[in-house]
């Protein structure tokens, strides 16, 4: 039907719109942001790490504390 | 060849490749473009329902399977994008006066043909005009387009009959530009 179609044929010859380029190259810096995970430094998940390990050194001396055997 | 493509795209994109997403924007975005340009009749509101369909690629396309069709699932996305963007207070109102929607081309009296035909498209009911613009501009296949739409392929012939149909009448109904008038074009 398309390719016999007189109507369909004369809707096929419209032309395309390219998106500006500003467009695109927003959409594109946007769309890499969400498909490459940010990559955190090093020292901030050591910081992490040691900040959840002294809470939980710290919880376990203040529940001792609590309790005196 | 857009099988092949879509596959390519996928598989890249499963793997948050990038590339993939570059893929598939260089070989939908200007379809999808004035698609949305169409559809909308609004510049503005093509572009940002562009964005919005490329950024859920982005988010969705590494879960999406390599053999799914690419090009059906952007056009299914931007689609229900409009129809929401519709639903919501923002944008009630349908174009009353649509935009210049050809693309310069060199051949200045095929421009004047195809202003025609975008005029008549612009006048449509949005029903019409989606299903002309998916198959006759797109040419995406009928069963695709039935899926896309959530009707049946019988329903679809019924209403692309309608809207070429309605298509035809407001050609008819469009003034002819003066310059084909003064070269007696149709």
């Amino acid at each position: 039907m398309n390719e016999r179609d007189p109507v369909l044929c004369r809707l096929a010859a419209l032309d395309v719109s390219e998106p500006a380029p500003e467009l695109t190259a927003q959409i594109r810096a946007a769309a890499t942001r969400r498909l490459v995970p940010r990559r955190v430094h090093p020292l901030l998940t050591l910081a992490v790490v040691c900040s959840v390990l002294s809470y939980l050194l710290w919880a376990t001396y203040f529940a001792s504390a609590l309790y005196p055997s | 060849m857009a099988a092949r493509l879509d596959h390519d795209a996928l598989t890249l994109l499963r793997r948050r490749d990038p590339r993939g997403f570059e893929l598939a924007y260089g070989a939908y975005a200007a379809r999808l473009h004035g698609f949305l340009r169409r559809l909308t009749g609004r510049r503005e509101l093509a572009d940002d329902l562009l964005q919005h369909t490329f950024l859920r690629l982005a988010e969705r396309g590494p879960d999406l399977e390599p053999n799914s069709d690419l090009r059906a699932w952007l056009f299914a996305v931007a689609r229900n994008a409009y129809l929401s963007e519709l639903r919501s207070a923002r944008s009630k109102v349908e174009p009353t006066a649509p935009e210049e929607l050809a693309s310069p081309s060199p051949d200045a009296e095929a421009r004047l043909l195809l202003g025609d035909v975008e005029q008549a498209l612009a006048a449509l009911r949005l029903p019409d005009r989606e299903i002309l613009l998916l198959i006759g501009v797109e040419e995406l296949a009928h069963e695709t387009v039935a899926r896309l739409l959530q009707i049946t392929p019988a329903t679809l012939r019924q209403r692309l009959g309608r809207a070429r149909s309605r298509l035809l009448a407001e050609l008819e109904r469009t003034p002819r530009p003066a310059a084909h008038r003064a070269r007696g074009l149709p």
